[in-house]
């Protein structure tokens, strides 16, 4: 067989093994309690997956119809994150005025199905993205 | 030095090798494309080990945040979504270079500048076109520029 098609493989599989070495650990999400905490943490995975997307395409080394892909990606997501981090505010705020008993139950209740659903829908944006980050690869 | 440091050096360099013919590479087309692919890989890997070691970063705090039992403060918030910002600032940069590349202005040296006024000038006044008069004229002024910068 090829020497040179050997080499090739062997680092392909090293780069396999690396990247499911990354996969494993490292999540903020589940490391998260509360679903404040966890709001947070769906907005501070996207966060950085998108900053490692743009220093990719910045790089130069990309093909211009992935970097398009990466950014197309990130268009679609962005918005989303960003009314998860407005649900998020709208979420500490009611939860304040509860705490201090100038709101009801049921307003908190609203406000954290609220939350609850932005992060149910940022989610599988955050995996797109990150899969489109790892696997412009 | 840790391992994801030598692995992307060592793919950097079955990269370099595969590029070059000199060095035993082949210099056919699936040759350079496993060699910019291989490129393209380590440049992944170092954004993914950066990426790694952020998120294994941020997950601490968000880990140490549910052992105090406490929420994100809107500094921390606010913090993140001006970095989203930024980024998004940067993605829209990046999308408006790919879809309208600009040439870049070409700069000419003052003999390339005397070449061109010469070249110009050679032509009879009354056989230049309006685009060769506004072309020495611009010649003659950068030049003008160049030897007086003030």
């Amino acid at each position: 067989m090829n020497p040179k098609r050997n080499l090739i493989r062997l680092h392909f599989l090293l780069i396999a093994v690396l990247a499911l070495q990354a996969c494993g650990a490292a999540n903020a999400v589940k490391r998260a309690e509360t679903i404040e905490q966890k709001a947070y943490a769906a907005e501070g995975t996207y966060t950085i997956w998108s900053e490692k997307g743009i220093e990719l395409i910045e790089r130069g080394n990309l093909p211009d119809n992935i970097s398009l892909r990466l950014i197309q990606v990130e268009e679609q997501a962005t918005p989303v994150v960003d009314s998860l981090s407005d649900s998020l505010e709208e979420f500490e705020l009611v939860k304040d005025e509860f705490e201090a008993g100038t709101t009801g139950e049921e307003r908190l209740i609203i406000a954290s199905n609220s939350l609850n659903s932005w992060i149910e829908r940022a989610l599988p944006l955050i995996t797109r993205l990150k899969a489109a980050v790892k696997g412009a690869q | 030095m840790d391992f994801i440091s030598l692995a992307l050096i060592a793919i950097r360099g079955v990269s370099t090798v595969l590029h070059n013919p000199a060095l035993g590479g082949g210099s056919s087309a699936s040759s350079r494309n496993v060699s910019n692919l291989l490129l393209i890989f380590s440049d992944l890997l170092e954004e993914g080990d950066e990426a790694y070691e952020e998120m294994k970063e941020f997950a601490e705090t968000v880990a140490a945040m549910a052992a105090e039992g406490r929420s994100p403060t809107r500094e921390e918030r606010q913090f993140l979504r001006a970095r989203r910002a930024a980024a998004h600032e940067r993605y829209q940069a990046a999308k408006e270079r790919i879809l309208n590349p600009q040439e870049e202005p070409t700069v000419l040296d003052e003999q390339a500048l005397e070449t061109l006024i010469a070249t110009l000038e050679d032509i009879p006044e009354e056989d230049r076109t309006d685009e060769e008069n506004e072309e020495l004229a611009g010649a003659q002024a950068e030049l003008e520029a160049l030897r007086n910068p003030e």
